[in-house]
C-alpha cells in the first residue's frame, strides 16, 4: 500500500515544480537559520555561525538534487526536458522539421491504410463460429496434378456419408445462376417493374449448420423442407431488404422464385455471404443428389463441398479420410483417375481471391516506407550538418558521444511523433478515400482504422524514425572535433556518403517514373475501346433482366415485346436476347473440322432482329439477317469477330460456312449457316470471350433474358418508363435489374480503374518523395561543398558557375533515374501484363507509350529543380568568409 | 577509530520515527539535532540525507508535514507521525531488536566479552 502510495506521491510530484523548490528554499533556510541561532547561542561571532551552519549542511545545492530525484520520477522528468530542448532546437528550423516528419509520415500513412486493409481482410475472423475448422473440399487428379473446387454429386455423397472420425459435417452447394424474386403470397400479375434478380443457390439442408449459422429470423432448413410440395427457400439480407423492406412477418409466407411459388422459412444476416453473392437458398434433398449421381457425367451438375473438422483434426487425417472415400464412390473410373483430397481452409478460400491485389500493396507499402526512411536519415543528417560546429564545441565542453547521440535521437523522436499524428490523419484521409486510391470496395470488407491499426501506424512510424535516425545520429557523434571546428572536416568528408545519397536519390526518381511510366501504360490501354469495355457505343443504352414465362417465350411473343418497347417515348431501338448457356458455354460443332476437334466452346445468344441496330454495330464482314428471314427463323447465324478467328482455323472466310447448335439437346444439332462477322462485344460477365448469334431460334422459354434498349437522351430518365411498358405489354412479365450500361461498365471496370488509380497514388507518393529526397541531396551536398563553394567565390567564381557545379552533380542523378526509372517502368508493365491477374485487360495489351514516358522525365526534371532551388538558393547566398573560416 | 559514523542503510528511518515518536511534531533541524545528541555526536546529519528521507516517508504516509511557527519565531515545517507511522515504527523496532540480537550473538559468542 505504502508502495503504491509512493509512486502516486511521485507522480504527483512531477507537478507544481516551482511551488515546491520554493517550499524546499524556505525550509532549508529556516534549517540554517536555527542552526545559525544555535550557533551564536554558543558564542560564535555571526559570520563563523553562518559559515559552520553551511559547512554542516553538506552542500545545499546536492541536497536539493537529492531531494528533488526524491519528489518526482526523475528519469521522466530528464527525458521531458530532453524532449523540451529538442522541440525548441527543431523550431529553429521548421521547414526541415516539418519536411521530414511529413516524408516519414506519408509512407507511414499508407502502411497503416494497408495494414488496416490486410487487417481486415486477412487477420479478422470469417463471421462463422470456429472458423478454423472449416474447410472446403478441393480435389486433386492424380493424372494431370490438377486441382478442382467442384465435384460430381457422388463424390460428394461419399463425403457426406463416409462416416469417418475426423469430420463433424460435409455440406453441399451449387449455383443455379439468376433468379427473380416477386411479390409474395400473389400472382405475377402488377409484378412488373418489382422483382428482384438474385443468384439462386442449391444447398444440402445441413448447409447452415455445417458454417455453424443461423438465420437472423427464421430457421434453418430441416430435411423436410427438401421433399414438401411446396419448395422453401431463405433468403438474403439484402433482398430481404430489397424486396421486402426488412418486414419480419414473411417468414411462413409465400413468394415466387422464377414463377414458382415458395415458402420462405429465414432470412440469413447481413454478414452472411455464402456462396458469394447469393441471394436465395433452396434446399437439395439427399433423394435429389442421389438422383444426380446418376445421371451421366455431361449432364450432371457439379457442386462446391464445405466440411467442418471435429477439433484438432489435422488436415492431413481428413484428406486420407476422404480419399478413401472418393475411392469407394468412384470405384468404377480407371485406376489413377480416382480424385484425392485436397483441403483447403475456408478462410484461405474466401480471401485468397484478394492475395495478389494485396501482396501488390504489400510491397508498394514496403518499397514507400524505404524511401520515406531514407528521406528521413537524408534530411536528419543534413540537419546535423548544418550544426556540426554546435556540435564540435559541445564534444570541446565535455559532452560525451553518448550525450550527442542521445540529443540527436531526442530531436528524433519529436520527429517521428510528429510524423506519427500526420500518418494517423493521412491514413485516415486514405481510407476514407480508398475506393478512389485501393479501389477499396472491391474488397469484401471495410478496413477501418481502429485501436489496433492505430496503434500499428504510431508504434511503427517511431521505430521506423528511431531505426533510420540512429545511425546518422552515431556518425554524426564521431566527428573529428578539432577538422570540424578548424572548418577542414567539410572538404574532407561527407564524398562517400554523398554517393551513396546521391544513389538512393536516384532510387527514389526513378520509381516516381516507373510508376507513372506504368500509369500511362493502364490509361492508354482502358482508353483503347478494342481492348477495354463493351465495344460499342454504351451511352444511351439500357439493358433489364426479364423473367419469360414458358408460355410466352415463343418467338412471337418476343416480337410483340420489342414492338410494345419500341413505341415508349425516348425509346429508339428494342431488343431481346436470350443466353441459353447461362452458366457456362455451349459446345458449337464445325462442319469440317480436324480430326478429334468437331467442337469448340463458347457463348450463345439468341437475339431478336434489330440486336445489333440497338447497339450500333455494323458488319465486318458478310451481312446481318434480313427481316423475313428472321420472321421465317431461317437457320443463319452471326459470328463476333474473335469467334470468327478461332472458329474456322484461320480459313479466309466463314462466310457460308455451317455450325451445329443443339437448340433442342444436347443430342441433336441444328445447323446454321453463318452470313456476317460483327465486332466483339463485350460483358461484364464475358469480358474476354465473344458470343456466336443466332435470330429468335429457340422455340423454348428460358430463365435469362435480357432486353436492351437505345435512348434517344440520358437513359436514366426513362428507366420507370422502361418497368411501365414491359408491365403493360405484358402483365404476366416480370422486369428487374434496369441500368444503364454505362453503371454496369462503371462497375465492371471498377477492378481495372483500382489498378491504375493505386499506380496513379503511389506514382504520386513517389514524387513527393523525390522532392524531398531531392531536397534533402542538395541540402546536404551544400552544407558539404559549402567551405568548397565559399573558396570557389573567393576565386573569383561567379554564382552562375557554382550553380551549374551543383546541377551538373544532379544531372547524373537524373540522367540514371530517367534511364533506371524508364527500365524499371518497362519490366513493371511487363509484370502487370503478366503476372498481375488483371480484371480487364488481356496480355499484352499494355506497353511502354512514348508520350506518358516523355512527360514523366520532364516531369522529373521539374522535380529536380523544385527540390533544388531551396538548398542551392541557400548556398549561392551564403558569406563566404564565414563559409571559408567554417563558421556557421 | 577516529572520524565519525556513517548512516547504516535503514537505520535513518527508524531513528526518525522514533524520534518523532519521543518528542512530538519536529523540524528537520531539531530531527537532526536529536538524531546526533542520541548518537552522541557519533552519528552526522547533513541536508542531502535527512531531508530526501523525510520526503520519502510523507510520500509513504508514515509521517506528515505541515508549516508552523517555531521556537525562535520562525516558520519551519513541523513533521508529526501519523497512524500508519507507528505501526511501522513497531515492526521496525521490533525487527531491529531481533537484528541487533542475532548480530550479538555472531560478534559476541557466550563466554566473550567486548
Amino acid at each position: 500500500m505504502s508502495a503504491l502510495r509512493l509512486v502516486a506521491a511521485r507522480v504527483k510530484g512531477l507537478f507544481g515544480r516551482a511551488r515546491c523548490d520554493r517550499d524546499l528554499d524556505e525550509e532549508f533556510a529556516a534549517h540554517l537559520q536555527l542552526e545559525m541561532d544555535e550557533n551564536l547561542r554558543r558564542g560564535m561571532a555571526p559570520d563563523e555561525a553562518r559559515r559552520q551552519a553551511l559547512a554542516a549542511s553538506g552542500g545545499i545545492e546536492r541536497a536539493k538534487e537529492a531531494y528533488r530525484d526524491q519528489r518526482g520520477l526523475p528519469w521522466i522528468e530528464a527525458i521531458g526536458r530532453e524532449l523540451a530542448g529538442a522541440i525548441a532546437r527543431l523550431r529553429r528550423r521548421p521547414a526541415t522539421f516539418v519536411a521530414t516528419a511529413g516524408s516519414l509520415a506519408l509512407g507511414m500513412a499508407l502502411a497503416t491504410a494497408v495494414f488496416s486493409m490486410v487487417d481486415a481482410l486477412f487477420l479478422r475472423p470469417l463471421p462463422y463460429p470456429h472458423q478454423e475448422q472449416l474447410v472446403r473440399l478441393y480435389q486433386r487428379d492424380p493424372l494431370y496434378k490438377s486441382t478442382t473446387a467442384w465435384m460430381p454429386a457422388r463424390d460428394l455423397l461419399a463425403a457426406m456419408d463416409h462416416g469417418g472420425s475426423s469430420i463433424a459435417g460435409v455440406a453441399g452447394a451449387r449455383n443455379r445462376g439468376p433468379a427473380a424474386v416477386g411479390i409474395p403470397g400473389s400472382a405475377v400479375v402488377g409484378a412488373s417493374g418489382t422483382a428482384e434478380r438474385a443468384q439462386f443457390a442449391d444447398v444440402t439442408p445441413n448447409y447452415f449448420a455445417v458454417l455453424g449459422v443461423r438465420p437472423l429470423l427464421g430457421r434453418p432448413f430441416t430435411d423436410a423442407d427438401a421433399t414438401g410440395s411446396e419448395p422453401a427457400v431463405i433468403l438474403a439480407h439484402q433482398i430481404w431488404m430489397a424486396r421486402f423492406g426488412g418486414d419480419s412477418a414473411i417468414v411462413g409466407t409465400s413468394t415466387l422464385v422464377n414463377g414458382h411459388s415458395a415458402r420462405i422459412v429465414g432470412v440469413m444476416p447481413a454478414d452472411f455471404d455464402m456462396p458469394p453473392g447469393t441471394g436465395v437458398w433452396r434446399p437439395l434433398g439427399h433423394d435429389e443428389l442421389v438422383r444426380i449421381a446418376a445421371l451421366g457425367p455431361k449432364d450432371a451438375p457439379q457442386f462446391m463441398a464445405i466440411a467442418r473438422l471435429k477439433a484438432g483434426t489435422s488436415l492431413r487425417r481428413a484428406d486420407a479420410e476422404l480419399s478413401s472415400a472418393y475411392r469407394g464412390a468412384d470405384a468404377g473410373l480407371a485406376i489413377g483417375r480416382v480424385p484425392q483430397s485436397a483441403l483447403t481452409p475456408l478462410a484461405d478460400e474466401v480471401t485468397g481471391q484478394y492475395k495478389t491485389l494485396v501482396e501488390l500493396w504489400v510491397a508498394a507499402a514496403i518499397v514507400i516506407i524505404l524511401l520515406c526512411a531514407v528521406n528521413f536519415a537524408t534530411l536528419t543528417v543534413a540537419r546535423g550538418m548544418r550544426r556540426r560546429e554546435e556540435l564540435g564545441v559541445r564534444l570541446a565542453l565535455g559532452a560525451t558521444r553518448r550525450r550527442i547521440v542521445g540529443m540527436m535521437m531526442s530531436e528524433t523522436v519529436v520527429t517521428a511523433a510528429l510524423a506519427a499524428v500526420l500518418a494517423a490523419v493521412i491514413a485516415a484521409w486514405m481510407l476514407a478515400t480508398r475506393h478512389l486510391l485501393f479501389g477499396g470496395d472491391l474488397l469484401p470488407v471495410a478496413p477501418v482504422l481502429d485501436w489496433r491499426t492505430l496503434t500499428f501506424g504510431l508504434v511503427g512510424t517511431v521505430i521506423v524514425g528511431m531505426a533510420f535516425g540512429l545511425a546518422p545520429a552515431v556518425d554524426l557523434s564521431r566527428g573529428d572535433l578539432g577538422a570540424v571546428l578548424s572548418g577542414s572536416a567539410r572538404i574532407t568528408s561527407g564524398s562517400r556518403e554523398l554517393r551513396s545519397r546521391r544513389g538512393l536519390v536516384a532510387l527514389q526518381l526513378g520509381l516516381s517514373l516507373a510508376c507513372m511510366a506504368v500509369l500511362g501504360a493502364l490509361v492508354a490501354a482502358e482508353g483503347d475501346q478494342q481492348g477495354v469495355g463493351p465495344g460499342y457505343d454504351y451511352s444511351h443504352v439500357v439493358t433489364a433482366q426479364l423473367y419469360v414465362p414458358d408460355s410466352l417465350a415463343r418467338v412471337s411473343g418476343t416480337a410483340s415485346l420489342v414492338e410494345a418497347l419500341r413505341a415508349i417515348p425516348g425509346v429508339r431501338e428494342a431488343a431481346v436476347v436470350r443466353s441459353p448457356d447461362d452458366v457456362g458455354a455451349t459446345l458449337i460443332y464445325r462442319d469440317r473440322h480436324p480430326r478429334d476437334y468437331p467442337y469448340f466452346a463458347v457463348n450463345w445468344r439468341d437475339v431478336s432482329a434489330r440486336y445489333f441496330n440497338v447497339l450500333g454495330l455494323t458488319p465486318l464482314m458478310g451481312r446481318l439477317p434480313t427481316a423475313d428471314e428472321v420472321v421465317a427463323r431461317a437457320p443463319v447465324m452471326v459470328l463476333s469477330k474473335s469467334t470468327a478467328r478461332c472458329a474456322f482455323y484461320g480459313d479466309s472466310s466463314p462466310i457460308g460456312r455451317k455450325l451445329g447448335v443443339p437448340v433442342i439437346d444436347k443430342q441433336h444439332l441444328t445447323w446454321f449457316t453463318v452470313i456476317g462477322v460483327v465486332p466483339d462485344v463485350r460483358t461484364r460477365f464475358d469480358p474476354y470471350s465473344a458470343p456466336v448469334y443466332t435470330f429468335q431460334s429457340l422455340p423454348l422459354g428460358v430463365s435469362s433474358t435480357a432486353l436492351v434498349l437505345r435512348m434517344a437522351s440520358d437513359p436514366r430518365l426513362h428507366l420507370q418508363a422502361v418497368k411501365e411498358a414491359v408491365g403493360q405489354a405484358d402483365p404476366r412479365l416480370m422486369v428487374s435489374d434496369v441500368e444503364p450500361v454505362s453503371t454496369q461498365v462503371a462497375t465492371w471496370l471498377a477492378p481495372a480503374r483500382a489498378v491504375t488509380l493505386f499506380f496513379g497514388f503511389i506514382g504520386l507518393i513517389a514524387l513527393v518523395l523525390a522532392v524531398v529526397g531531392v531536397y534533402g541531396l542538395t541540402s546536404y551536398a551544400a552544407e558539404v561543398r559549402a567551405r568548397e563553394f565559399g573558396i570557389r567565390s573567393a576565386l573569383g567564381a561567379s554564382r552562375a558557375r557554382l550553380a551549374r557545379t551543383l546541377i551538373a552533380d544532379l544531372g547524373g542523378v537524373t540522367i540514371g533515374a530517367v534511364l533506371g526509372g524508364l527500365l524499371l517502368g518497362e519490366r513493371a508493365i511487363f509484370l502487370v501484363d503478366h503476372v498481375l491477374p488483371h480484371p480487364v485487360l488481356q496480355p499484352p495489351l499494355l506497353s511502354l507509350q512514348i508520350i506518358p514516358a516523355l512527360a514523366a522525365t520532364a516531369t522529373l526534371v521539374l522535380i529536380v529543380a523544385v527540390g533544388t532551388a531551396v538548398p542551392m538558393r541557400r548556398l549561392m547566398k551564403q558569406d563566404v568568409v564565414r563559409a571559408i573560416l567554417g563558421g556557421s | 577509530m577516529g572520524g565519525k559514523l556513517d548512516v547504516q542503510q535503514g537505520t535513518l528511518v527508524l531513528m526518525v520515527l522514533r524520534t518523532l515518536d519521543v518528542l512530538g511534531p519536529l523540524h528537520g533541524y531539531g530531527i537532526a539535532r536529536r538524531i546526533e545528541e542520541t548518537s552522541r555526536q557519533e552519528l552526522t546529519l547533513n541536508y542531502g540525507t535527512l531531508y530526501p528521507a523525510l520526503l520519502k516517508l510523507e510520500q509513504e504516509g508514515y509521517i506528515k508535514g505541515e508549516w508552523r511557527q517555531s521556537e525562535n519565531n520562525r516558520r519551519a515545517r513541523y513533521y508529526a507521525l501519523t497512524k500508519t507511522g507507528r505501526k511501522r515504527l513497531a515492526r521496525e523496532t521490533e525487527q531491529w531488536s531481533r537484528t541487533s540480537a542475532v548480530m550479538s550473538w555472531f560478534l559476541y559468542p557466550e563466554g566473550q566479552t567486548t
